[in-house]
């Protein structure tokens, strides 16, 4: 039990910027957004940045991805492949007026969370599934993109300046990316060193699974009731 | 990764527990806080559903009529958590104005098959509430919108009715124009008509009893 709690708490650690805050675009975010006409670079580079950072979802799927990334280049190469994936997810659907049900596209990425902390601990080896996990990441990311978009469609957004408007809240998701990953990767690294990590890595991907499972029974029943 | 080696059992089991975990969550903590779904009575005793009873009321959308124009691109506005005040992108459906509105009220006598017109100048976007009854008999009406300085053909009606005896209401000037009523008395004997009209009118104009 014990070696479950330091999972816990350092996963606790390394997600807290997103637990003070609720996910979506919402109050005075929400009704800036709707009043801009015309290109405004720097507000929605901030609010895709601050959409990012304080976006647990996303947050969680990111720590299961790089859980178990020791080294650098591979790090940047999932977050790469999972940047390419939702930004074509989150620039086609709000520039071409896809639209998909957020609640649907939410729990997905409930789900994806889920499966890379089922993938961390060994799951899919044992059953003798084998998954490309960068096509993986990037599956997801389309996913991901798809709920970016969700949240800025909910909102009636002038059509003046939007491409660039979203060129700016596209670059600024992946600064915030950069900074969480910054961040989440200097605090698995402190995590690694102690002598806990390998006893507690397993009670700490238990706990991603519930909490990806939990955001998708979250959004099932929104999806369900709405 | 962990001390022993991920078995198809070990693996399966944690699945297990984590969509069991999750399960527990959901039906006594969050279904119960957030949608105030609360099948096992848990969240209740534990006063989660009051979080869903007290909620600022969820995001809501607004669908904005075009009054006078300028909404063409924008009929809806998102109206957030209910904190914050939504600014309304057309803000022109509120119009300030340097004075009070000002109040006319007319009386018309017609006789049998007597008819005339009673007109407000007003120019675009003006606002008028009128009011209008008739003691002794009916009326017919044609509430209609004019131009002039477009010639006597250009007219655009509001309202045409018969045998009617009054109307509440209000316009807000399509045109800057004159803006009124054409009453034919179609009673067997002579009626009263009273006008009011408050607003933004420039004046009230009685054209008196028409040929």
């Amino acid at each position: 039990m014990k070696r479950r709690w330091a999972g816990l708490a350092w996963l606790t650690i390394i997600l807290l910027p997103s637990l003070a805050f609720a996910h979506g675009v919402a109050g005075k975010d929400a009704s800036y957004l709707q009043q801009v006409d015309g290109v405004r670079l720097i507000p929605f580079l901030y609010l895709g940045a601050k959409h990012m950072v304080t976006g647990y979802d996303h947050l969680l799927f990111l720590a299961g991805v790089i859980f178990f990334l020791y080294r650098l280049r591979d790090v940047a190469l999932y977050a790469s492949l999972f940047a390419l994936g939702h930004s074509l997810t989150l620039m086609g659907s709000v520039l071409l007026g896809w639209r998909a049900n957020a609640h649907l596209v939410d729990a997905v990425i409930g789900l994806s969370v889920a499966y890379k902390a089922y993938e961390n601990i060994g799951g899919f080896k044992a059953l003798g599934i084998t998954l490309d996990g960068r096509l993986a990441v990037l599956g997801f990311g389309l996913v991901h993109g798809l709920g970016l978009a969700t949240k800025l469609q909910e909102l009636s957004l002038s059509p003046n300046g939007l491409a660039l408007n979203m060129v700016g809240f596209n670059v600024g998701v992946e600064l915030g990316q950069l900074a969480a990953l910054t961040l989440m990767v200097l605090l698995f690294a402190l995590w690694r060193s102690t002598p806990s990590f390998e006893r507690s890595a397993r009670g700490a991907n238990l706990l991603l699974m519930t909490a990806g499972f939990v955001l998708c029974g979250y959004q099932l029943a929104g999806y369900w009731i709405t | 990764m962990s001390e022993q080696m991920p078995t198809r059992a070990r693996t399966l089991k944690g699945l297990g527990l984590s969509l069991l975990a999750a399960a527990v969550l959901l039906v006594t903590l969050v279904l119960p806080a957030e949608y105030g779904i609360d099948p096992t009575g848990i969240g209740k005793a534990l006063g989660l559903t009051a979080l869903k009873a007290t909620a600022p009321a969820p995001a809501q959308t607004v669908v904005m009529q075009d009054v006078i124009g300028g909404n063409e691109g924008l009929t809806t506005v998102q109206l957030g958590d209910g904190r914050d005040p939504v600014p309304l992108p057309n803000p022109a459906v509120n119009q300030d104005e340097p004075q009070a509105p000002h109040t006319e009220t007319l009386k018309i006598q017609l006789g049998v098959d007597e008819k005339t017109e009673v007109k407000a100048k007003l120019s675009k976007g003006k606002m008028i509430l009128y009011s209008w009854s008739v003691e002794g008999g009916k009326v017919y009406v044609d509430f209609h919108g004019h131009d002039p300085s477009l010639g006597d053909k250009f007219w655009v009606r509001y309202e045409e009715a018969d045998g009617i005896t009054g109307r509440n209401g209000s316009l807000v000037a399509p045109f800057k124009g004159e803006h009124g009523w054409y009453w034919l008395n179609v009673s067997d004997k002579p009626v009263m008509i009273t006008l009011t009209v408050t607003g933004y009118q420039d004046k009230l104009v009685d054209y008196g009893r028409l040929q």
